[in-house]
């Protein structure tokens, strides 16, 4: 017979694996046990939940959590606004995070550097929290939908992620050669240019799609109307500051009552959530590269 | 059109001011040999002679005066070449300009007086903006919203400054001049919040900093490519977990009687807490739900630049006989060393910008004495209870430090390393 070809580690660094692959496997436990609870008791009965029951899977399997969910109004408000802010806010951001970001990576562009450097330095320093305030109510945002999608609609990062893709992707020479063409830079974005950038597309989308579903807090400072609230606000109402979301339902007894409103709370989290953590695994590899491509040049 | 000049690049010539001041440059001097040099400490006025490193025909400078391999004389100009645009003096002002050399061959077509340099300036931009006028307009919209959200607000500030009057707006309210500081220095909670913001973030950079490192190094041992790959998907997962969750899925957890803690604690004989009324957790509780959720994104970054060192150091260490602790000392930790010291200087930078969104949502009255910050101070002041000069000075102190802070840290690194922002 042959040889054995590996050459078997000492050992001294057999243990030192060992320790890794426990203390991997121990954060891996770690991050993934408050979310398997929170699953498993979403799908537990009221009274199970209630009383502390569940600890790993769910006890007494029910839906009720669920269902209670389709009969609050507020909550299906929230989802149906938060659906809204995200694909107009993400369409927005993105269409103007491209229009500047394109002009930026272009050599023929002058004054760029310096264009550079007035959006970059909004990353060191910013007017603060009332002064925006003031400009949001000026322009008479203040209750509106416009409130979510435009005084936050471009990330300077994301500018710099887009622009060092189109550094790096767009050489100089092909838009040159359109310009020969006789085409435009209007033409040459839109022909070239998007369907050349499909992957930092992508990332953008991403990116504005996760951070608007996600933001509660130009919500909260711009907002007065329940029904113009998404999803995060209605979960903070219902979840931090313990607002019964069981609703009026005279005929039940007060301790069933008390239980489903529990219950509810762990539904609500797996639903708002799931949209995010279900394409969280296909799309994880473009966020990876987004940040790397922003980390390279930043 | 205007090929890369490859020569420049040859002859050393930084990167600073980008190949697109070079091209400009040549194209406002078509007939006068130029090119940039790093040799940039000659003095004004004066000449040396250099070895020209162009290849033939790359562009007009090597057809005229300049024969490759040949020395010529570079002459630095008696002063500026000619004199920049407001919008590119910024730029070309500074430490690039020393850069401006012009090559004159032996009939010296050297100097232009500042007015036609000035000129010649404006004919290659002004006919580049209006061949691609188009670019202006796209980032009209982007520039306006940069103005308007960005740069307005900042002017805004001076609110600070002044006592707010809602009939009067801002600019027709009366100037106080440091009236509202003075009130904020002097109040006691003044010391309450810069304490707690301060420790706060100390604690989260003293455990959270070295926490993603050490993920990304014992990742890097792995060999096992699907074991590593699911790993990372499941540290990475939380990070998409929005703020608002993040804080439910904590008082449910630390709920005083149902919260799973408290009943895991009942299993023990223990006395059940209740961790968020409790001022002494609030910081632990905040720094460590903080990690759970941030730690397996700071990882990546970490492991791509230990994906980044040159596989031929482990060989050598490996015939040289080195442990796999030996290799992560000598090789890893040296590998990831700027990656980490750029995280450092943000991280250091924004100690004072500690987060609202996040602390706001965990405060309840009982913990307050140590969850009050100045941001969630900020709103507090501010919105809910109209007191909009003072919060923005309160803001405006804080924007201000965190600037300072920044700037600081980061020349500080760049003087101790090499490893810096800007």
């Amino acid at each position: 017979m042959a040889k054995a070809a590996k050459i078997k580690e000492p050992l001294s660094d057999r243990l030192f694996l060992g320790v890794v692959y426990t203390v991997l496997i121990l954060i891996m436990v770690v991050v993934m046990y408050p979310l398997i609870y929170i699953i498993s008791s979403s799908f537990s009965s009221p009274a199970a939940v209630a009383s502390g029951k569940v600890w790993l899977w769910p006890v007494e399997f029910s839906l009720k959590g669920y269902a209670g969910l389709l009969h609050n109004p507020q909550i299906l408000t929230g989802y149906g606004n938060s659906i809204f802010y995200t694909v107009a806010g993400t369409l927005i951001s993105v269409t103007l995070t491209i229009l500047l970001a394109y002009p930026l990576s272009r050599k023929s562009f002058s004054g760029g550097r310096t264009l550079m450097m007035f959006i970059t330095f909004t990353m060191l320093f910013n007017g603060g929290l009332i002064p925006t305030y003031m400009v949001v109510k000026e322009l008479g945002f203040i209750d509106t939908r416009w409130a979510l999608l435009i005084p936050n609609a471009i990330w300077v990062w994301q500018v710099i992620i887009a622009r060092t893709f189109f550094q790096s992707s767009i050489p100089d020479e092909l838009a040159e050669a359109s310009e020969i063409d006789g085409a435009s830079d209007a033409r040459f974005v839109w022909s070239i240019v998007l369907p050349l950038s499909k992957p930092v597309i992508a990332v953008l989308m991403l990116m504005y799609a996760v951070g608007q579903w996600n933001a509660y807090f130009d919500a909260l400072i711009y907002l007065k109307s329940d029904n113009l609230y998404p999803l995060q606000l209605v979960l903070r109402s219902i979840i931090i500051l313990n607002n019964n979301a069981a609703g009026p339902m005279d005929a039940m007894k007060l301790v069933e009552r008390q239980q489903l409103a529990e219950l509810l709370k762990y539904s609500l989290i797996v639903v708002s959530t799931l949209p995010v953590l279900i394409i969280y695994p296909f799309v994880q590899r473009h966020f990876v590269q987004g940040m790397l491509i922003g980390s390279v040049k930043g | 059109m205007h090929v890369q000049p490859e020569c420049e690049k040859k002859s050393g010539a930084t990167a600073i001011g980008g190949a697109f001041h070079k091209a400009a440059l040549l194209e406002s001097y078509p007939y006068v040999p130029f090119t940039l040099l790093s040799a940039k400490n000659l003095p004004h006025n004066t000449s040396k002679s250099l070895k020209c490193r162009c290849t033939q025909g790359m562009y007009p400078s090597c057809r005229n005066g300049c024969t490759p391999g040949k020395r010529c004389t570079f002459r630095r100009l008696p002063e500026k070449p000619y004199t920049v645009g407001e919008e590119e003096s910024a730029v070309m002002n500074g430490s690039n300009m020393q850069e401006g050399w012009l090559l004159s061959n032996v009939t010296g077509i050297s100097q232009r007086s500042q007015h036609q340099g000035k000129e010649r300036f404006w004919n290659v931009h002004g006919k580049r903006m209006r061949k691609h006028w188009q670019l202006y307009l796209f980032v009209l919209v982007p520039v306006l919203y940069f103005i308007l959200f960005k740069y307005y607000p900042m002017i805004n500030s001076v609110l600070a400054f002044k006592d707010y009057n809602v009939t009067k707006g801002i600019w027709g309210s009366d100037w106080v001049g440091m009236k509202h500081f003075r009130l904020f220095f002097e109040n006691p909670i003044f010391w309450t919040l810069v304490k707690n913001t301060l420790i706060i973030s100390v604690y989260q950079l003293v455990v959270g900093f070295p926490i993603p490192i050490l993920l990304a190094l014992s990742l890097n041992e792995i060999r096992n490519g699907r074991f590593k790959r699911f790993i990372q998907l499941v540290t990475f997962a939380p990070y998409f977990i929005s703020t608002v969750v993040i804080v439910s899925m904590i008082m449910l957890f630390l709920a005083p009687r149902l919260g799973f803690v408290n009943v895991a604690l009942g299993h023990l004989g223990l006395e059940g807490v209740n961790f968020l009324g409790e001022p002494g957790m609030f910081r632990s509780i905040h720094v460590w739900s903080d990690i759970w959720q941030n730690a397996g994104y700071s990882t990546v970054i970490y492991l791509a630049a230990l994906a980044g060192v040159d596989p031929m150091l482990y060989e050598a260490a490996k015939v040289d006989g080195a442990s796999r602790l030996q290799k992560i000392i000598h090789i890893d930790l040296p590998g990831i060393l700027p990656t980490a010291t750029i995280i450092l200087i943000l991280n250091v930078g924004s100690i004072m910008a500690l987060g609202f969104e996040k602390i706001y949502l965990l405060q309840n009255p009982l913990n307050l004495e140590t969850s009050e910050i100045i941001s969630t101070y900020v709103y507090k002041a501010g919105l809910l209870n109209a007191n909009y000069s003072f919060a923005t000075a309160v803001g405006l102190f804080n924007s201000v430090i965190n600037l300072l802070l920044l700037v600081f840290v980061n020349t500080l690194a760049k003087r101790l390393s090499n490893n810096s922002l800007w």
